[in-house]
């Protein structure tokens, strides 16, 4: 819901990275997002298309590489994605506990000319 | 030409939510962060905590864009700000600094932010707080823990409220309360009802020892 304002620091940290590279253009811009940041894709790309106008960004493709959010079984131990429903583990039922995976929230890379 | 970031998007309120922390403790002020759904009871909890503690206090009002709330604080007496988001769904470090810094009626108390009704966007939002209360109430259902994951995770208390509705509403306990234990473990958990002020003892001993 809040992706303006994170789209403001996307094209605000890739603008300042490639700059600071001595870049005149990015190409491409790498985010690594968590599930649990409630940020939708589609949304981001369409505030990126206003707000990186007249910037060294505009035109960029962004590549979103989604993190899923995992639990750690109590029972046996196993890692899994959390369910559609519920916190239990899919192999054997038992009690799932959340790990940190799942809160990723970064610009990985630039592809830049 | 490849150049290597690894930059977290939110950086830049982290930034000045840590050095709004260094003004806050600087002027013995201590942030609590209360975030719900709309209608959950945030101003109640709030106006009840503030009456029954002895310590001194002021509220930050967020809200998209009426004062209704603050309204109410101000008829008390306790230094209260409104800050109208204009149909932003959360309040962030910015927001908070401009407020504080410089407004002495903020010193040597405990600050109460309500952030925007909104069990989503707020939860990453640093607003330099000390602690972070999420407040759910019983007619919302036991499942939130469940569908507001992120939210839950990063309470540092969570309040059950309305406890007084519990006879009329099927609200399964051992639920919600698995559903906190699989997304956070170490989280206080507090049952209350403002209406009958049932629960209040032992979330304001709590209070009274936030430092």
């Amino acid at each position: 819901m809040h992706e303006y304002a994170v789209t403001c620091n996307i094209v605000d940290i890739a603008v300042k990275e490639a700059e600071a590279a001595g870049a005149g253009r990015i190409l491409e811009i790498r985010l690594v997002i968590g599930d649990l940041s409630s940020i939708i894709d589609e949304s981001v790309s369409m505030y990126f298309d206003i707000i990186s106008k007249d910037t060294i960004a505009e035109g960029a493709k962004l590549v979103f590489k989604r993190m899923p959010a995992l639990f750690l079984c109590k029972s046996c131990g196993r890692e899994f994605e959390k369910p559609r429903s519920g916190f239990n583990c899919p192999h054997c039922g038992g009690e799932g506990r959340l790990t940190d995976a799942g809160r990723e929230f970064y610009i990985e890379s630039l592809e830049v000319e | 030409m490849e150049v290597k970031v690894m930059k977290n998007i939110m950086g830049a309120n982290e930034k000045l939510a840590e050095e709004l922390r260094a003004y806050l403790s600087g002027h013995g002020i201590t942030v609590i962060n209360v975030m719900a759904s709309p209608g959950a009871g945030k101003t109640s909890v709030i106006m009840k905590l503030m009456e029954l503690s002895k310590r001194r206090f002021s509220v930050i009002e967020g809200d998209i864009a009426s004062s209704i709330d603050a309204e109410k604080i101000d008829r008390i007496g306790v230094h209260v700000v409104q800050i109208n988001t204009g149909g932003e769904c959360h309040l962030d470090a910015n927001m908070i600094r401009t407020v504080v810094t410089g407004d002495e009626a903020f010193d040597n108390t405990v600050l109460f932010i309500e952030n925007v009704g909104n069990l989503i966007c707020p939860s990453s939002f640093d607003l330099g707080e000390k602690t972070k209360i999420v407040i759910a109430s019983v007619p919302e259902g036991h499942d939130k823990p469940f569908k507001y994951t992120s939210m839950f995770s990063t309470a540092d208390v969570i309040i059950l409220n309305k406890m007084d509705l519990m006879p009329y509403i099927q609200f399964d306990k051992e639920a919600f309360y698995k559903g906190i234990a699989a997304v956070n473990s170490r989280a206080r958990v507090f049952e209350v009802s403002c209406a009958t002020g049932e629960g209040f003892g032992e979330l304001v001993k709590w209070l009274d020892e936030v430092r």
